[in-house]
């Protein structure tokens, strides 16, 4: 049972009392403050009154000094109660009347003398005219006669107000205990009795008569909470099971630590990996897991988190035997039962680790050689760089491309292939030092880093010409592939650093430049850079772009050379492609068809020339051609003979031109028909079939094998000029040029010597047994115009003396 | 009567023109000053024209479109100082106030006043300016007996004017009275009341009467041992040069006299030069 003081309904009355005597003491004071300016106001009032009433007689009075008249007015202005003593004055000031009554004394004259003083005084003057004052009323009223009733008023008012208030705070006692206190102290008996039966009872009772009211609603609503809380409750233990297995069951290692690192709870996955039972996880701290942090780091680390903001950490973890191994920790603050603890999934990343190193070796290094590859090998050398210009000393980049790799890929397969590079690659890094990089950056492509040679240009040439010629020496010993013995060799370019301003782009730009000037000069070898070299790089550029554009701007155009009997007579010619540009001038072939070949661009270009040739051909045919005349010769490049398409083409230019191919012959090279021979004898028959013949040019400077003379369809060599341009005084060639002369007619294939330039040439010739010729002596290559008019005009060119043909 | 009148105004300029002439060669210092007296309407002696504006328009004078007080005092005092080259000019307030003035020294001097051992305390008196009877004046339905001397008053219940002579020469000789405010009142009273006797100058009380209406309803009765009493200017004592001044009036009243001005403005208004 609650003490009076301590029930609500008491609380309620008591604080509702005294608001109500507040609000009443407030009310109360307002009406008294405006009862006693209502109560002032008419005193003023009052007197005035009285005192106006008077006032003519007491002109009258004080006007006549007429003191009988002057007494009846102070009577008439004593009569009222309030007014203690009047006088009425003259205008000298000289009393003409006056009357006194002893004022009041009470109990409340100190209230009096408060609120108004003791004595109040009036005074008015009198005149008979504006202009005229006669005299004057003085009047002092009793204060405390005023204010008696007002102060007797003003108590009454307050203690019927109390006792008001009294009462009604009473009442109010017992209303809210009957109509609060004792129903909330039912619900709250009942609330005991609900807890103390252990939730057997379901509810609460409504109280009689507050079904309807906030206490009904009161009822109502705790009944649903706590229905509500039987369900959580279940619900709670439910979820609780529920996280325990997720949590067992877990693929992760769990751990629940407080904020010192001392481990509380862990689930099965955590003890399996880390090779503890539960019971000895439990005993530990994270610091006696963790291989990479202390106690101390773990506990300012975990002080540092935020609650619900998960932090993801890399971190290694000791197993109990020791084994150290790395985890993912994703980690987030948790409140449990008040206490701020850290949540720790742990993730066993060793294989991802694994696969990171794996992605990350793939990413800088080159599979099958084991080197470095081109982003790895840039790296490094962006570092040597800076480093070279920092610390000045000199290094250097070498570019290596294995000569004719594609052949021994193309004959050996790609799997020798792939073995040499990795027997090559063995070789360059066994001449390098510790520091030095060899890297792989294309096909059959090297590149050696060498990051410090000397401070001393000179020295540092020396040095790393040292280095390429170990690398030739070591390339020169043949490699053992599949037991064959393959024999490779190996281009270098070197470029030396750090000049000028160049990038490690330009370093590796100017190796490789020098490596092609090592490739054009023959290959098996190396060059330096230096600037030349980066002009004539630059100036294939312009050509390879200014190609592109040749045939569609018609800057192409076919000249021909004729060939001639032994009689001076016409037996052919050889088209000869030329190329004029607008602003390059005459490109020779030689500048160009290289690089036509190198870009493809031989493709198109070479059916072009096919076609130009062929309608030359009709058009001379149409003219007459003599009867000595055999063949009109089309140079075939390389390329363009190995496309899978080039019998088609033929055939679509035969078909689109109308040409006749049995006055056609398709010149080609040594080095065309070495390669895959079968499939270019096919590729020769059918064209054969078509009716083309074929020759060999530059014969005697290539492989010159008999096996391919032998099989394949050939029906001329052409003796390469060179050879003839020597035969006058190099008996060697002229040797070379009688070799060849008697193998053509052991074979009997016609033949013809290019390079005629002289009588004196001819005659030799002619005398080694070849009877026909081409070349300055008889005519430059001509145009067409000139062509038509040899073949119209009949021309002879010089032929040999009458006897000397006998 | 034309005249008679015309006549007379050409020897009163004569005189008075002389005497200006006289004056203004004897005196320099006063000639041009305005004098200004008080006194309190008691007709036919000082008339208030703002109190009498009807009955005795036949005293009254306009100068320069003003309407001047009247009076028999008050005519006589004008000229007299006029002759003696000076203006004179007057105020009306109650008697008491005239008389507390003059005590005071506050105003040169109040009219119309008897002489009474009380105002020879602070006043000096001018030559007799005119004269005034007094009179028991009884109601004609008195049934009493109508007194012939002050000692007949004894009995009667008296009613005086507050302020005037009678009050004085009633407590003189130990005679009650009721001082009424003025004139009016103690007519009304012996006239409506219980009083018996009015004690009152005859002449102003006549005239008031009639002016009440009542005059025949009353009895003027003559006191045999006092019969006349004389009117004078009262001058304050402690007004500065008040004696100059009682002095010039005297004069002025003097020539007047001699040249005849204030026997004509008696006549004017019907009052002897003498009882």
């Amino acid at each position: 049972m609650l003490p009076l003081r301590k029930r609500l309904s008491y609380q309620q009355a008591k604080w509702a009392l005294m608001l109500v005597l507040f609000l009443g003491i407030i009310v109360s004071g307002v009406q008294i403050v405006m009862d006693w300016q209502y109560e002032h106001k008419s005193v003023d009032t009052r007197v005035e009154k009285i005192m106006n009433t008077l006032k003519d007689p007491a002109i009258q009075a004080a006007y006549s000094l007429d003191k009988q008249l002057a007494a009846q007015v102070i009577s008439g202005l004593m009569i009222d109660d309030a007014i203690f003593e009047a006088e009425l004055q003259d205008d000298l000031g000289g009393v003409i009347a006056r009357q006194r009554l002893e004022p009041s004394n009470d109990d409340l004259s100190w209230l009096t003398e408060l609120l108004v003083g003791r004595v109040i005084f009036f005074t008015t003057s009198l005149h008979v005219d504006p202009d005229l004052r006669v005299g004057q009323i003085n009047v002092w009223v009793d204060g405390a006669i005023i204010t008696s009733d007002f102060v007797s008023r003003s108590i009454r008012v307050l203690l019927f107000g109390l006792a008001r208030n009294l009462i009604l705070g009473v009442a109010l006692l017992g209303l809210f205990y009957t109509l609060t206190s004792r129903p909330l102290a039912q619900i709250t008996s009942q609330l005991k009795r609900l807890d103390h039966q252990a939730r057997k009872s379901k509810a609460l009772t409504y109280i009689d008569g507050h079904q309807e009211d906030e206490l009904g609603i009161l009822v109502e609503t705790f009944n649903e909470v706590w229905a509500s809380r039987d369900q959580t409750e279940a619900l709670l233990a439910e979820k609780e099971a529920y996280f325990r297995a997720v949590m067992e069951q877990s693929g992760e290692a769990l751990i629940l630590a407080d904020l010192e690192g001392h481990i509380i709870d862990v689930n099965a996955e955590a003890c399996r990996s880390m090779a503890y039972d539960n019971d000895e996880l439990i005993n530990l701290t994270i610091a006696d897991i963790d291989a990479n942090a202390s106690q101390g780091a773990v506990v300012t680390w975990m002080q540092a988190l935020k609650e619900g903001v998960p932090v993801s950490i890399d971190s290694r973890f000791r197993r109990k035997d020791s084994l150290v191994y790395p985890v993912e920790i994703r980690c987030n603050l948790l409140t449990l039962n008040g206490e701020k603890c850290l949540l720790a999934s742990i993730r066993d990343v060793s294989e991802r680790k694994k696969a990171e190193e794996k992605v990350h070796y793939l990413a800088y290094y080159d599979d099958l050689t084991k080197l470095p590859n081109r982003r790895l090998l840039q790296n490094r050398l962006e570092l040597t760089l800076s480093a070279a210009r920092r610390h000045q000393h000199i290094g250097a980049l070498l570019f290596l491309d294995l000569d004719r790799f594609k052949m021994v890929n193309d004959s050996l397969g790609h799997t020798a292939g792939d073995e040499l590079l990795s027997l090559a690659a063995m070789r360059i890094k066994g001449c390098l030092r510790e520091e030095d990089t060899a890297a792989r950056i294309g096909g059959d492509e090297f590149v050696i880093l060498v990051p410090e040679l000397s401070d001393d240009l000179s020295i540092a040439q020396n040095l790393v010409r040292q280095l390429a010629q170990r690398i030739l020496v070591e390339f020169s010993l043949p490699f053992s592939i599949r037991e064959q013995d393959v024999y490779m060799t190996v281009s270098v370019g070197i470029s030396l650093f750090p000049f000028d301003d160049v990038t490690s782009s330009d370093i590796l730009q100017q190796a490789d430049t020098a490596m092609y000037r090592t490739k054009a000069e023959g290959r098996n070898g190396y060059y330096f850079y230096h600037a030349e070299m980066q002009k004539h790089a630059n100036e294939r550029l312009i050509l390879e772009k200014a190609l592109h554009l040749a045939i569609e701007n018609e800057e192409l155009s076919l000249q021909y050379q004729p060939q001639v009997n032994e009689q001076g007579q016409l037996s052919g010619f050889e088209a000869l492609v030329r190329w004029n540009h607008p602003t390059l001038g005459r490109v020779p072939p030689e500048r160009f068809i290289h690089i036509a070949e190198e870009t493809g661009l031989i493709l198109p270009i070479g059916r072009w020339i096919l076609v130009e040739a062929c309608h030359q051909l009709l058009i001379l045919q149409a003219k007459g051609l003599p009867k000595t005349f055999k063949r009109l010769a089309i140079n075939i490049s390389p390329r363009q003979f190995a496309d899978d398409g080039f019998v088609d083409e033929i055939r679509d230019v035969l078909r689109l031109t109308g040409a006749d191919a049995s006055f056609l012959e398709l010149e080609l090279t040594e080095g065309m028909l070495v390669k895959n021979i079968d499939a270019v004898i096919l590729k020769m028959k059918i064209l054969k079939n078509l009716g083309f013949s074929f020759s060999i040019d530059d014969f005697g400077t290539g492989y010159s094998s008999l096996r391919y003379l032998k099989h394949l369809p050939i029906d001329l060599l052409k003796v390469d000029q060179s050879f003839v341009r020597d035969i006058i005084w190099d008996a060697n060639s002229r040797a070379i040029v009688h070799t060849i002369i008697a193998m053509a007619n052991h074979l009997d294939l016609a033949l013809i010597a290019e390079g005629v330039e002289t009588d004196v040439e001819r005659k030799i010739l002619f005398e080694l047994g070849c009877k026909n010729y081409q070349g300055y002596y008889f005519s430059r290559p001509v145009g067409v115009d000139r062509l038509v008019s040899y073949i119209e005009k009949d021309v002879e060119f010089p032929k040999l003396p009458i006897a000397s043909s006998h | 009567m034309e005249i008679s009148n015309s006549r007379l105004k050409h020897k009163y300029v004569i005189q008075m023109y002389g005497t200006l002439f006289v004056l203004a060669l004897l005196s320099p210092l006063t000639v041009g000053q305005t004098l200004t007296f008080y006194a309190e309407h008691y007709p036919p002696y000082t008339i208030d024209v703002k109190t009498d504006t009807n009955t005795m328009n036949l005293f009254t004078t306009n100068i320069d479109g003003k309407r001047m007080h009247a009076g028999l005092d008050i005519e006589l005092i004008r000229h007299a100082y006029a002759v003696m080259g000076v203006d004179a000019i007057f105020k009306f307030s109650p008697w008491k106030r005239v008389m507390r003035n003059v005590e005071l020294g506050n105003v040169l001097g109040g009219i119309s006043c008897r002489r009474t051992k009380a105002r020879e305390v602070f006043a000096s008196f001018s030559t007799p300016v005119s004269q005034s009877r007094l009179a028991f004046i009884t109601r004609s339905d008195f049934q009493g007996e109508v007194p012939q001397n002050l000692a007949g008053l004894k009995s009667l219940n008296v009613v005086i004017v507050s302020g005037y002579s009678q009050q004085s020469m009633l407590e003189s000789r130990g005679i009650k009275y009721t001082a009424a405010s003025s004139l009016t009142q103690g007519l009304n009273l012996v006239q409506h009341r219980d009083q018996d006797v009015f004690f009152s100058g005859w002449e102003g009380a006549a005239y008031e009467a009639k002016r009440l209406g009542y005059l025949d309803k009353l009895i003027f009765t003559r006191p045999t041992t006092v019969t006349v009493k004389d009117f004078h200017v009262c001058f304050s004592k402690k007004y500065a040069e008040s004696d100059k001044w009682r002095l010039l009036l005297n004069k002025g009243l003097e020539k007047i006299r001699i040249q005849g001005q204030m026997t004509s403005i008696k006549q004017k208004y019907g009052i002897e030069n003498s009882y």
